[in-house]
């Protein structure tokens, strides 16, 4: 089985790849229950049972590797593959580093720091060509300018909409290192970091006391499940934490956990 | 007549089916950008619903199963 690896893949590159693992053989629960007995869970890997794509290969475990603008990139064995696929990685991110080829130089210099993970400096530099356009070319690098901005925005408000379901659904943790992502990427734009700060200021604020709470103390016990499996006293620990802290989103998650084990 | 008449809903009924399955996937092929949207939110997916929510990050999908 080559999900360990891929776990591994996943805890070696953090941010720079995302893991999603498909299983159709299983109900998503099934496939949790047997994942969290593997001590496969608690990482940002991510599971379903819904096939985006057809991988034509007969075998599993099978992987298909998209880059970061959406194109697949390898079909293939993951054992196999492991290396290809670090590389494939690792050039995906160099590329992104200097900025698409046929972009005019000044966006192309912003894609390339919003590639560096530089969003506000991008974002700034982005809207520089907008404002004051170079005198070459003026027309076409306003319109790549404003399409990359677009881009931007669209990717920066998807981060800031994970903190908002990380929220929701009670990971605190995780939120909070997001919210750190973003915070570092936003430096140098006014309105994106005062974005941020209201971000923060709502994570950390009364109003999610209780929760945030109850996440921190369930964090413990996740961490132990996670790091052993399942062992005797896990589920009956669970239950009895959500009878704790009724209500909460983290008690939710500690009923949903206890009933993989059982 | 009866026979004919349960193939004729048989029928109906699996034109309804098949309108009312959603798309198949495509196959996944180098170089090109497959396009897929999730009915079912993902286990730690944070609010991914679709291929292009991976957008910025590479991802790799590994199949594989519990047998």
């Amino acid at each position: 089985m080559a999900v360990p690896s891929s776990i591994k893949l996943q805890d070696e590159l953090g941010d720079k790849v995302q893991i999603v693992f498909v299983s159709q053989s299983d109900a998503p629960a099934a496939a949790q229950a047997f994942a969290l007995k593997k001590k496969w869970l608690g990482g940002r890997a991510m599971w379903t049972q819904e096939a985006p794509f057809e991988t034509g290969l007969s075998y599993i475990p099978a992987s298909v590797l998209l880059s970061s603008d959406g194109e697949v990139l390898l079909v293939g064995n993951p054992l196999e593959n492991h290396n290809k696929i670090v590389d494939l990685i690792e050039e995906d991110q160099k590329a992104k580093e200097k900025g698409p080829k046929d972009a005019p130089d000044p966006v192309r210099k912003a894609w390339a720091e919003f590639g560096k993970g530089n969003w506000g400096k991008a974002v700034t530099m982005a809207q520089a060509v907008i404002d004051k356009p170079p005198a070459k070319d003026a027309d076409a690098a306003v319109a790549a300018a404003k399409s990359a901005l677009e881009s931007f925005n669209k990717s920066i408000d998807t981060r800031f909409a994970r903190v908002d379901t990380c929220v929701a659904e009670g990971l605190y943790e995780r939120a909070t290192g997001e919210l750190a992502a973003i915070g570092k990427g936003v430096k140098g734009e006014a309105a994106l970091t005062q974005r941020h700060a209201e971000a923060l200021a709502k994570l950390n604020g009364e109003d999610l006391k209780a929760e945030r709470e109850a996440a921190a103390a369930l964090s413990k016990l996740e961490k132990k499940l996670y790091s052993n499996g399942p062992e005797d006293g896990s589920a009956k620990a669970l239950n009895a934490f959500a009878e704790k802290y009724p209500g909460t989103k983290a008690a939710e998650r500690a009923e949903q956990l206890a009933s993989l084990i059982q | 007549m009866v026979r004919s008449g349960l193939l004729a809903t048989a029928a109906l009924a699996g034109v309804a089916l098949f309108a009312a399955s959603p798309a198949a996937p495509e196959r996944a092929k180098v170089g090109k950008k497959p396009a897929f949207k999730f009915e079912q939110p993902l286990t730690n997916g944070l609010g991914v619903d679709s291929l292009e929510s991976f957008r910025g990050t590479p991802t790799l999908f590994e199949f594989w199963g519990t047998y």
